[in-house]
């Protein structure tokens, strides 16, 4: 009975090679036991945009990269990077606007990669009940929005692209904690909001609430910053969180609905309208030409609008670090270098 | 596991890696055409995004409708492409839904870059083309980049489904090596290895040597094959073994037997030397007593036809006795030891059992009447007359055992029964009854008579004589003969002695007459007392065609005479018996010459004893005598002679007072007592008679003279009697005389002496001791034609193998003068044409000349002649030249012998 097995010996024992091969590709990807532990303090605005932060904390993708991850949560983006600037935290995940607003203002900061990028994420809320149907409908509306945010050059882009231009309207600021209520209240006719303040405003509003986004107007990008002092020292610390947070937005594409809870988690229990807005398509890491283009442009709005002091449109090139996703990723990296 | 079972799993496991190496190529190939569709897509909105981009620039700065209109194509073709483009799964469908999302919000910014200003200012239209333009940079930077996603998916999977199926390729080829390796290994291990030590094997055992093994435990057919070639070496080693060893027991026996056999040459040498001495000592003794006793009996012959007074007689026939017993003694011994010897030579010829039984008869009716006793023979009508066999053997038998009754009966009767019981058309078996009313024989000593020098008492020896051979030599004979001998006898009641003898039956050359024969419903007489005598007779006569009438007494055939006479009949022939009571034979011929007016044929006279009363009284109208049993030849020839001679009755008479012509004889004999023998009964018959004592002396002798015949002793000094006959017929050859008859006259009984004598070109063998009448019947009837041309016709001119067919020619002597002459005239050439054949070793030839030469012989019913030249015939084509030489040899001499007597013939018959 030995010499039939023989030859099927053989042949299993090259299945078993090729199983091997495939298990040990498998295995590379997962950690490397042994490593020194590192630590990273993030401060992480608790918001959609950050949802692949928040699997990879859940599901523990970074500690697998030996890194102990200390969450620092915000509610938005701008807080984080105060928090980052003020040197309470080592990175923050904000967006493209409050970076350039910081640069201009002297800040040191260096953008790690873009997280997440979306054209739907910025939008305007309004109240039908006066008599706003379209966007046109807003000259001469009291609309709120949080100054120095992504909200604030989205309602300057909303209302250029509307010929409302010019003082047609009435552009207020708020507080990122009352906007909400002011809207709620009549107070405003109009808010710039982004999830989850958006779905809150909405079922403050009630029914005559009426959504505007421009996707055309404007992509909104999340980024991780931190100082350059500390980018340029913490490679390590770096490419480990983007290769957990690589992880963690594969798991969103494989298992949205996983996320979506982690998510809903995450957020504390947020309006279902929130985590279902979740599209796994915009959770990429990358470091791409328009992310420049738009800072530029949003500096050239801020001379304009003297939201800055007179300056040279600063060249951001340099607030970019070039060196941590390409090492890991380096397709994910569009920009001319 | 059989081999072929292991070697099917292989193949079956390295088709199977075999067809999935192959699909994986095909789905690889698949895979490839997809990618390439993937690359070429990608490809496409790269050069698409940056065509767009460049096209947005220019209608921003510059407005001009070409460039709409190029914005548009591009827009339509970009768009039938993502609309086309095929979903592949994640992350790929997500970055194509960017892609085409990016896409459609370049299309917009594209519409709000070709707006005119409408109602806004210069300023503020200038900062939203300015701005809508930045933002369609940056679209269009996601839409490069999400193509490069595409594209980098694109490419990671192929390079992952390239990798992969490698990986499976490289996998599958790996098996399929390692199964083949493994198969090979397999069959190195299982097929080729196990092959090679067997065909090691195969080679010992080519060169013998058997105590190879494989030893192989392999499993399947090339372990069965290596352990059957296992027990075969081991088979062959055993089975050499024993052979070598019985081929030594063979060598060793062989040795033991070259020397056995060596010793057994040796011994068959001698054993030969010693039998030739014996049979040679046996012949010489014959001889030795043979050549004294011929003396002693003939010189008592001589001397019993001398005047003796009664005493004397006595004396001298008590003298002829005792030799006559010592010669029968003689004669036993030297047959039991020519038998013994294995010796023993049967001759197979063709003869008258007839006659062979008329002369038995003849030969014992003497001394049955001696002693007083009856005698006769008894002949069943289904007995046939010609056989084939030993006769002389077969008369040896019956003679002794007629012999024997007559000697142990003193009272009653001694009768010799011959029946037959046809076996085929051509067999049939005799059976020979001797009866006596003699002693008898207890039986006790029945089974002992036939075995070797036994007599039923000792004191029978003493009374009757005899060595108790006899019977012996009988059952040998008879058991030779292919029959049985039995005895059935009572103590004091006579015996019967039975003998069985399947025979050969012949055509008698007598059996029928031919056609227009004169014997043809020729009306006969039969006058005889003897009713079984009548019946032998008539049938015989009806077979021929005749129409015989029977009569059983004198008066009966006077009675039957006279009534034919009336009625104006005649028989040309009468056969009358001449011991009838009443009226005898002789009483009733002298009837019939007294009835003058009535005609009367020729008459044979048949006795059972001698006839020579009859020459003085009745001859004038007997035409033939003949002694009973009568043979068929005898008879015919008789009744054809008697018819002749009737019609020259006046001849007949004249001739039969003539006396004996007188021969030139010449002797040679080297012994004084047989010369005074010879030439006291030749000179008393007033033959003139030469002496020779030698045979060279004999030669010189002829070589002067003329001799009708030459009586040479075969054992003389200086010459013997076979060189001294070559050289007499190398004489006559010589000189063309007329050729002499040559007699050997010798004590060898042996048939070898016949032969050796007829070989050395004599004509007739006379044993020794012979009687008075053998010796003047060889001198006075184996006479040349022109000696016998002066007998009488009717009785004895014809010699013994002339055939019918002669003798109906004689009854034309025209015709058979003139076939006489034309022989004459033909048969020197032929002879010569022969003679040429067989020196040119011309089988065909010969065969020709012999068949002419035997149609010519065939004429005269010359049957010895017919005989040597049919057999030269068959020699000629069998191409058996050497025999044919010999046989020539023998027609010559029978020619030489014949031409003679056919000239003096036609002369006779001339004149």
């Amino acid at each position: 009975m030995r010499k039939i097995w023989l030859p099927l010996l053989f042949t299993l024992v090259g299945f078993a090679l090729i199983a091997v091969r495939q298990a040990d590709q498998a295995a590379s990807q997962k950690s490397e036991p042994g490593k020194p532990r590192l630590r990273v303090v993030l401060a992480l605005p608790t918001q959609p945009s950050n949802a692949g932060w928040f699997v990879g904390i859940e599901k523990g993708y970074f500690a697998e990269q030996g890194v102990e991850l200390v969450n620092q949560p915000h509610a938005i983006g701008l807080q984080a990077q105060d928090a980052v600037i003020r040197g309470r935290a080592d990175l923050a995940l904000v967006a493209d606007t409050p970076v350039m607003f910081a640069v201009m203002r002297g800040a040191d900061l260096s953008i790690v990669a873009t997280t997440y990028s979306s054209r739907d994420y910025m939008a305007l809320v309004a109240r039908g009940d006066r008599g706003i149907a379209r966007a046109a409908d807003l000259s001469g509306k009291k609309i709120g929005y949080v100054p120095n945010t992504s909200g604030h050059f989205f309602l300057y882009s909303l209302l250029l692209a509307n010929g409302l231009g010019s003082g047609r309207a009435l552009p207020t600021v708020v507080s990122p904690a009352e906007s909400v209520a002011l809207i709620g209240s009549g107070a405003l006719d109009a808010l710039v909001s982004w999830e989850p303040t958006l779905t809150e405003a909405k079922a403050a509003i009630g029914a005559s609430a009426v959504v505007f986004h421009g996707p055309e107007l404007y992509t909104v990008r999340f980024s991780l910053v931190g100082l350059s002092s500390y980018v340029s020292t913490h490679p390590a610390e770096l490419k480990a969180l983007l290769k957990g947070l690589m992880r963690a937005n594969d798991f969103i594409r494989e298992q949205p609905e996983q996320a979506r809870l982690i998510l809903a988690k995450s957020l504390h229990g947020p309006q279902p309208a929130v985590v279902e807005a979740l599209v796994p398509g915009d959770y990429r890491i990358s470091l791409d030409q328009g992310q420049l283009i738009t800072l530029e442009d949003q500096a050239r709005w801020a001379l304009k609008e003297d939201l800055v002091p007179q300056q040279p449109v600063p060249n951001f090139l340099r607030h970019m670090d070039l060196t941590t996703l390409v090492d890991i990723a380096p397709e994910n990296v569009t920009l001319v270098r | 596991m059989k081999i072929r079972r292991q070697i099917y799993v292989s193949g079956i496991a390295a088709l199977l890696t075999i067809v999935l190496l192959a699909i994986t190529v095909v789905v690889r190939s698949e895979q490839k055409i997809s990618e390439t569709a993937d690359r070429e897509l990608t490809e496409f909105l790269f050069r698409s995004v940056a065509q767009l981009r460049l096209l947005a620039v220019e209608t921003s700065l510059y407005h001009e409708p070409r460039a709409e209109e190029q914005w548009l194509l591009r827009q339509e073709a970009v768009s039938d492409a993502l609309s086309t483009a095929p979903a592949r799964g994640e992350p790929w469908n997500q970055a194509l839904l960017k892609v085409r999302a990016a896409y459609e919000i370049l299309v917009v910014l594209h519409q709000r870059l070709a707006e005119p200003p409408g109602q806004m200012s210069e300023a503020e239209y200038r900062e939203l083309q300015a701005r809508t333009l930045s933002s369609l940079m940056v679209v269009s930077n996601d839409f490069w980049d999400q193509t490069s996603q595409l594209s980098h998916l694109a490419q990671q999977q192929a390079e992952s489904r390239e990798a992969g199926s490698k990986l499976l390729i490289y996998s599958m080829l790996g098996i399929l090596l390692i199964n083949i390796v493994g198969l090979i290994g397999l069959l190195y291990r299982h097929v080729l290895s196990p092959l090679a030590t067997i065909t090691t094997g195969i080679d010992r055992v080519a060169a013998r040597d058997y105590a190879f093994r494989t030893n192989l435990s392999q499993e399947g057919e090339v372990g069965d094959v290596a352990r059957a070639f296992d027990r075969m070496t081991a088979e062959l080693e055993r089975s050499t073994g024993a052979l070598e060893l019985e081929i030594a027991q063979r060598a060793q026996a062989q040795t033991a037997l070259s020397l056995s056999n060596a010793e057994l040459e040796t011994a068959v040498v001698k054993a030969t030397a010693a039998s030739r001495a014996k049979s040679e000592f046996v012949a010489s003794m014959s001889h030795e007593v043979r050549t004294p006793l011929n003396g002693l009996i003939g010189m008592t012959d001589l001397m019993l036809r001398s005047n003796l007074n009664a005493q004397q007689r006595g004396f001298m026939q008590s003298v002829k006795e005792s030799g006559d017993a010592l010669l029968r003694i003689v004669n036993d011994i030297l047959d039991f030891s020519k038998i013994e010897a294995g010796k023993l030579a049967l001759t197979s010829e063709t003869y008258d059992l007839h006659r062979s039984l008329a002369q038995l008869e003849k030969m014992f009716a003497p001394v049955a009447q001696q002693k007083q006793l009856g005698f006769g023979l008894e002949l069943s009508p289904l007995v046939p007359s010609h056989i084939r066999g030993d006769e002389g053997r077969l008369l040896q038998v019956l003679t002794n055992l007629v012999g024997n009754a007559l000697k142990f009966t003193t009272l009653g009767k001694v009768t010799l029964k011959v029946s037959a019981r046809p076996m085929d058309e051509l067999h049939s078996e005799l059976c020979f009854t001797v009866s006596d009313t003699g002693i008898g024989i207890s039986p006790e000593h029945q089974a002992l008579i036939f075995e070797s020098f036994s007599q039923v008492d000792a004191t029978n020896t003493r009374r009757y004589g005899g060595t108790g051979l006899g019977l012996a030599i009988c059952n040998r004979l008879v058991r030779a003969m292919g029959g049985s001998i039995r005895v059935e006898s009572q103590s004091g009641n006579g015996s019967h002695f039975i003998v069985t003898l399947p025979v050969r039956i012949e055509q008698s050359p007598f059996a029928r007459a031919d056609s227009h024969d004169v014997l043809d419903d020729l009306p006969v007489l039969v006058v005889d007392d003897h009713r079984a005598n009548r019946e032998v007779l008539e049938a015989t006569l009806r077979r021929w065609g005749m129409r015989p009438v029977c009569c059983e007494s004198g008066a009966a055939a006077l009675c039957e005479i006279e009534l034919a006479s009336r009625s104006g009949k005649f028989y040309p022939l009468l056969l009358i018996d001449l011991c009838m009571p009443d009226m005898n034979g002789t009483a009733l011929v002298e009837q019939l010459c007294s009835k003058t007016e009535w005609p009367v044929g020729a008459v044979i006279l048949l006795s059972s004893d001698d006839l020579s009363e009859l020459k003085t009284g009745a001859g004038s109208i007997v035409c033939g005598q003949l002694r009973k049993p009568v043979s068929d030849e005898d008879l015919l020839k008789t009744i054809r002679q008697a018819l002749l001679s009737h019609k020259a009755r006046h001849r007949a008479r004249q001739q039969s007072s003539k006396p004996v012509r007188v021969q030139r004889i010449l002797l040679a004999e080297d012994n004084p007592v047989n010369q005074r023998l010879a030439l006291a009964i030749l000179e008393e018959r007033g033959h003139r008679v030469d002496l020779a004592v030698d045979g060279q002396q004999c030669v010189a002798l002829f070589e002067k003279g003329q001799y009708d015949v030459v009586l040479l002793d075969i054992s003389m000094p200086i010459l013997d009697g076979y060189e001294a006959a070559r050289q007499i017929r190398a004489i006559e050859a010589r000189t063309g005389r007329r050729p002499s008859v040559l007699v050997a006259v010798t004590a060898h009984a042996m048939q070898e002496a016949r032969e050796q004598s007829l070989a050395a070109g004599m004509d007739r063998h006379l044993g020794k001791p012979y009687l008075v009448e053998q010796l003047l019947e060889v001198v006075e009837h184996t006479l040349p034609a022109k000696a016998l041309v002066e007998h009488e016709p009717g009785s004895e001119m014809s010699p013994a193998d002339f055939g019918p067919a002669f003798h109906q020619l004689a009854q034309r002597p025209a015709l058979l003068a003139e076939l006489i002459h034309l022989f004459m005239e033909g048969v020197v050439p032929a002879m010569a044409a022969t003679r040429r054949a067989l020196q040119l070793d011309d089988a065909e030839e010969l065969r020709r000349t012999a068949h002419l030469m035997c149609g010519s012989v065939t004429n005269f019913g010359a049957t010895r002649a017919i005989e040597l030249a049919r057999k030269l015939e068959a020699c000629a084509s069998a191409n058996d030249m050497p025999q044919a030489g010999a046989v020539f040899q023998e027609f010559d001499t029978e020619v030489s012998r014949v031409k003679p007597y056919l000239l003096q013939f036609a002369g006779g018959v001339k004149t």
